[in-house]
């Protein structure tokens, strides 16, 4: 593998500190997909593991002249582990990169389940916040959010965000993570989320809506017979509605990206844009993958053949695999290069772009439904920024 | 491809110039969340130029990572 090739180096670092989960969501991308690699791999990262990967980490700095780094525990469900797996996994990172002069955001998405004050308590400690993953309110998140035996998770995981809300943890909450679900009500998901009445509110709500990690071989629900339709725009377009003209408040980042990219500016999320991808992932047994959601599309497809113990992540970042997600415009399929949207969407969420015919080289599956939202939420906004915001030209009157 | 409606008002997005824009000028927009859009790209651009790097990128999973640990100035939430 070249090591003299200008690489982009990494930022973010997901570690997958556990793989196993203690619920059975049907939709999960991990465990009820094309790839089986999670059998595999150890149930937790150990501490060699961990301390290894840290090493790596710095070293990457230390090449890179990079002073700060995210690490986002990741799983299955990384507080499977229990508090003392945290805890030793927390004093790794303190040892051997904060303590050494990298300022590391430490991050986590879990599915909150499992969230106990003790464990809240070394999260204060150490710096930790989290995501927690939910489809909305009881009801709904118990459609496809199950534990083992099928039961829903719903209940025991709004009792859990109530205790995360608290004065005392709400430093920790960064954010909900929900995936669309057609058969729900856009209206009553946006409620819950950004209600200052609903039973989870909170003073400013930060939510992303995740696509269904389906692609053209494995089609969306909804999208089975024909992928020109826009069943998911419609949904994002009403969620995007209540928050920008009726709740007016909390952060949607599909939509923040969207916005900044319709002016130009890069996407702070790898799933829109054209931006170059600085996320990678280390499983618990120390290999490095591309990016887990490829487990999507077919059985090994996020694998580089890379591992801590083997590998720094110079050569890692030299990989063709990853390299593909870095080139921009290149990396795209003609269809996509020649659409005069492709900056804003940036062709869409790789593993959304698959087909067992085609690879990669196809528009995402959700097209439409990005076309329709950009549209939705460029009508939107452009007069209110034109209004107020400097252009290098004067406007031209088009719209009517 | 997008119809002749959004390809204009990209076409005016596009002319938006955010390298002049300052947090003043985010007073006169209206709309809340678009003001809030706004200023942590500003701020968070203001971020990027001092650590000398690019623009912090918070990929997928950044619902992990709150905004107010990217920037260095938060609005203040209603």
């Amino acid at each position: 593998m070249p090591g003299t090739e200008a690489v982009l180096p990494f930022h973010t670092f997901l570690w997958k500190i556990a793989s196993r989960c203690n619920i059975n969501c049907s939709y999960c991308y991990i465990y009820n997909s094309q790839d089986s690699g999670w059998s595999k791999q150890p149930r937790f990262m150990s501490e060699q593991v961990a301390r290894q990967s840290a090493k790596r980490i710095l070293e990457h700095c230390r090449r890179h002249d990079k002073d700060d780094v995210c690490i986002t525990f990741h799983g299955g469900e990384p507080l499977l582990g229990g508090v003392e797996h945290l805890r030793m996994l927390s004093a790794v990172v303190r040892e051997e990169l904060r303590d050494r002069g990298i300022k590391v955001t430490l991050g986590m998405q879990s599915n909150g389940l499992l969230f106990t004050p003790e464990i809240g308590e070394l999260m204060l400690k150490e710096g930790i916040c989290f995501g927690i993953s939910t489809d909305g309110p009881p009801a709904v998140n118990d459609l496809y959010r199950v534990d083992h035996s099928g039961r829903g998770t719903g209940q025991a995981l709004e009792e859990k965000i109530k205790l995360i809300m608290s004065p005392r943890y709400r430093p920790l909450f960064s954010g909900f993570l929900c995936v669309i679900n057609l058969e729900t009500d856009p209206l009553e998901i946006a409620r819950y989320l950004f209600s200052p009445d609903s039973p989870i509110a909170c003073d400013w709500p930060s939510v992303d809506f995740m696509l269904p990690h389906n692609n053209h071989s494995s089609r969306p629900i909804g999208k089975e017979m024909d992928v020109s339709i826009a069943p998911y725009g419609e949904w994002l377009v009403k969620v995007f509605d209540y928050w920008f003209h009726e709740a007016k408040r909390g952060n949607v980042r599909i939509f923040n990206s969207l916005i900044l990219s319709l002016l130009g500016a890069p996407s702070d999320v790898e799933s829109v844009g054209l931006g170059p991808v600085d996320l990678i992932v280390i499983e618990t047994n120390g290999e490095i993958e591309g990016v887990d959601t490829l487990k999507s599309t077919f059985d090994g497809a996020p694998g580089l053949d890379c591992n801590v113990f083997t590998h720094d992540f110079d050569a890692v970042a030299a990989h063709r695999n990853v390299k593909r997600r870095q080139i921009g415009l290149g990396g795209l399929c003609r269809t996509c290069r020649e659409c005069s949207l492709v900056n804003v969407c940036g062709g869409g969420y790789l593993p959304h772009r698959y087909s067992d015919q085609n690879g990669f080289d196809n528009p995402s599956v959700y097209c439409a439904d990005l076309m329709l939202l950009i549209n939705h939420i460029a009508a939107n906004v452009v007069d209110q920024i034109l209004e107020v915001l400097p252009t290098e030209a004067p406007p031209i009157a088009v719209r009517g | 491809m997008p119809d002749k409606k959004l390809q204009d008002a990209l076409k005016q997005l596009d002319a938006v110039d955010l390298a002049k824009m300052k947090v003043d000028d985010l007073k006169a927009v209206k709309n809340p969340v678009l003001a809030k859009v706004l200023r942590d790209f500003l701020i968070s651009q203001e971020t990027a130029s001092h650590h000398n790097s690019h623009l912090v990128h918070i990929s997928h999973y950044s619902t992990m990572v709150r905004p107010e640990d990217l920037v260095i100035d938060t609005v203040k939430p209603r």
